[in-house]
């Protein structure tokens, strides 16, 4: 007789998946026969009729447990790749992290260069979303001054994925004089920088969000300056849009003062 | 001519970039330079582009003109001096304002300054030069600054600026010689050149004293020793291949390339002197981290594509540029001594010369390999790559599971990752067809080219050069429809029939 499909379902974030991975290994089921599935908060399935649904409750030593298995048995790259895939906004993410550890378990180190594998492949791609669009954050994150003592820059995102861990360090770095704040509204968080303490990241109650985002309005000086310099450099007898959308696409400016009227 | 001397900050910044927005050598890479306590910026090795203007064109920098006043009178530039044109001229004070609080925003990655020339080229030089003082002294920015040397200033204040300077460029304007001196009459050839290998000299120099400070080689020398070819004028980089005696072989009969190529050979270290500033200058940066480059304009004065590769060439071997940049000629004059144009910039040829520039730099291509004194243009219809391909057959199909790297990078529709990433790859497991498009091959060029475990993708494909151009331009759709590639445009058979006659 076929044997059931049996699915682990967790919560969607780091802490949730690596438990639930940890809960599908040990219980020696037969990795073809397990599914991991993350859910966000107050997300219904539809459930497989022929298919066994356990529960997972995240626990942070299971956790942990799980990232040092993984750094000292196979390596630090790919547990920097599980905990970049689990940022990801991509459903079969837990389950791909699971069957990935699986194959590094079997293959070592050099499991990162196997795309043969469909799992490899799928955590490569998913790793190339989240560098990707860290980086269009890099490049079209604008801040606006707000006008207090010491005067704050803020910024307001909305990306498709979770990725304001993966910029906050480049802009501590890069504006470690400044007060700064970047707020993620499709996910409901900010980092936080100031000079003397560093940066950190914070889940926002919705009020918070509301008060930050009514903020957003791009009126001051060197926002005209930065219209006139934009509009001046660009050279009409090459005037190409679509060129310009392929590199700049429409979703990031909404945020981007030089496209606003 | 109407001077604005009292113009607005923002009538200024309007006028002085839109004088600018013709300078294509505008990227903010080669250097990665952490922050630092209390200093506002930093820099990233691979550059970012912060936004992308009307004409799809990348904003990394503040890309401004100190001034467009000009006393030169170069044909082709907007800027000359018998034009009628509102002038204006930036104080150091204001162009530090605009820089800092645009980085800080994240609207720009740092400053570019380039200049028209006024009074002289010492005077325009050291405004320039104590605006950059300005900017990193005074002002604490430890961002991306990416400034011209001015041809014809002094050594001394072209050495001061590339302390402050993490790149900076001479605009070689044309390809050659003669055209340098029928457009440009108030420039030379030599005093463009002189400062490029002062500039040169005094990052080898600053180099082996303090290290490379984050800066970074150039991708033709790494690709170079790689190759273990050995560049003229720098030290060897490994042993000599049969491959690169054989290409001097073949030069020896090409006139006009060697006539190029002692053009750009001057008098080398002995004229450069070395730093003298170390004891004055701030040094923790080093002296111009990230390379230097170029630019030339494309179409103004007839060259060939051949011409303007070997100089492209040249210029990697013996100046150690970081890049070249190719500018498409736009008649902003309206010149009568001016190729007519129709009003539309050459963004095709522009676009092959990158292409071309490309292969020299990471693919290990030699100019000559791509274009011969009998066929000095590039095929319109056809990448450069796709093109030598198809006039080398004999070196196809490419076994994926066996062929070196190097002969990977030369398989049209196999660039440097999926090149590196197939190398990989296949030390875990053998690869097959769909495992190279999900490594990111562009399958509908590279199929004609490659074999996995010894089978082409479809037994249907021929290994003949009449036969893959058709396929390639678009004719045999069976295919493409294997790949279900409706996007692509079919082209009409009359255009086939150009191209054959273009070849012929």
């Amino acid at each position: 007789m076929k044997k059931k499909i049996r699915v682990y379902q967790c919560q969607d974030t780091l802490e949730g998946i690596l438990t639930a991975v940890y809960d599908a290994g040990k219980s020696r089921y037969g990795h073809d026969h397990i599914r991991l599935q993350a859910q966000p908060e107050g997300y219904h399935e539809n459930f497989n009729l022929f298919s066994e649904y356990i529960q997972v409750e995240p626990d942070r030593e299971k956790m942990e447990k799980v990232l040092r298995t993984v750094e000292e048995k196979i390596s630090r790259q790919v547990c920097q790749q599980i905990i970049c895939c689990a940022f990801c906004a991509q459903e079969d993410k837990a389950d791909v992290i699971y069957h990935y550890i699986v194959c590094g378990f079997a293959m070592g180190a050099k499991v990162v260069k196997a795309l043969q594998i469909p799992w490899v492949q799928r955590v490569f791609e998913m790793n190339r979303m989240i560098t990707n669009e860290a980086h269009y954050y890099r490049e079209f994150i604008r801040f606006q001054e707000l006008p207090q003592d010491p005067p704050v820059l803020l910024s307001v995102i909305e990306p498709k994925n979770r990725i304001l861990s993966f910029v906050a360090q480049h802009f501590a770095d890069r504006l470690n004089p400044e007060w700064f704040i970047i707020y993620d509204k499709a996910y409901q968080e900010a980092v936080f920088h100031s000079p003397a303490e560093g940066w950190y990241i914070r889940r926002l109650e919705p009020e918070e969000g509301r008060q930050l985002a009514a903020m957003e309005d791009y009126q001051e000086e060197y926002v005209d300056l930065w219209k006139t310099f934009f509009e001046a450099v660009s050279i009409p007898e090459r005037e190409n849009r679509d060129l310009q959308r392929n590199h700049l696409p429409l979703h990031f400016r909404s945020h981007m003062p030089e496209f606003g009227n | 001519m109407i001077f604005e001397e009292h113009a607005s900050l923002q009538r200024k910044l309007q006028i002085l970039s839109d004088a600018a927005k013709y300078d294509v050598a505008c990227t903010s890479s080669g250097v990665s330079r952490p922050g630092r306590k209390g200093e506002l910026g930093n820099t990233e090795a691979s550059g970012i582009c912060h936004s992308f203007s009307g004409d799809g064109r990348c904003i990394s920098l503040l890309k401004i003109l100190f001034t467009n006043e000009c006393i030169y009178n170069c044909k082709y530039c907007i800027n000359r001096v018998t034009n009628d044109l509102p002038r204006a001229t930036f104080t150091p004070e204001e162009i530090c304002e605009l820089t800092m609080e645009f980085y800080r925003r994240n609207y720009i990655e740092g400053l570019f300054l380039s200049s028209g020339i006024i009074q002289s080229p010492d005077y325009t030089m050291e405004l320039i030069g104590k605006t950059l003082h300005d900017l990193r002294t005074i002002h604490r920015f430890n961002g991306y600054i990416h400034c011209k040397a001015i041809p014809g200033a002094s050594p001394e204040l072209v050495e001061m600026v590339g302390w402050y300077a993490d790149r900076m460029s001479v605009n070689l304007e044309l390809p050659t010689t003669q055209g340098l001196k029928n457009l440009a009459p108030n420039k030379s050839r030599k005093s463009i050149l002189t400062p490029m290998r002062q500039i040169q000299s005094g990052m080898e120099e600053s180099r082996k004293l303090l290290g490379m400070k984050g800066g970074n080689r150039s991708a033709y020398w790494h690709t170079s020793k790689r190759l273990g070819r050995i560049l003229p004028g720098t030290e060897a980089l490994s042993g000599s291949t049969p491959a690169s005696l054989e290409q001097r072989e073949q030069k020896k009969d090409m006139v006009s390339e060697k006539k190029e190529e002692e053009e750009l050979q001057l008098p080398g270290k002995a004229q450069a002197g070395g730093l003298t500033q170390w004891n004055r200058r701030d040094t923790s940066r080093g002296f111009v981290p990230a390379g230097q480059s170029t630019q030339m304009i494309i179409g103004a004065s007839g060259e060939t594509d051949y011409e303007i590769m070997a100089v492209s060439e040249a210029l990697y071997q013996r100046f150690d540029l970081k890049r070249v940049f190719y500018s498409g000629f736009i008649n902003v004059n309206q010149d009568a001594s001016l190729q007519a144009l129709e009003g539309k910039p050459a963004k095709l040829r522009e676009h092959r010369l990158y292409q071309a520039d490309w292969l020299l730099r990471y693919y290990g291509f030699a100019a000559e390999e791509l274009l011969s004194k009998k066929r000095p243009n590039f095929n319109v219809f056809l990448d450069p790559k796709c093109d030598w391909a198809l006039g080398h057959m004999e070196q196809f199909p490419v076994e994926i599971n066996r062929a070196d790297y190097n002969m990977l990078l030369r398989v049209p529709g196999i660039g440097v990752k999926s090149a590196q990433r197939i190398c990989a790859a296949r030390q875990t497991g053998p690869l097959d067809f769909p495992h190279l498009k999900k490594m990111g091959v562009v399958l509908k060029r590279a199929i004609y080219f490659i074999t996995c475990n010894g089978r082409l993708m479809y037994d249907f494909l021929k290994m003949d050069e009449d036969y893959i151009t058709r396929s390639i331009l678009g004719e045999d759709q069976a295919v493409l429809k294997n790949f279900g590639q409706q996007d692509i445009q079919y082209r009409q058979l009359s255009l086939f029939d150009d191209w054959k006659r273009a070849e012929g």
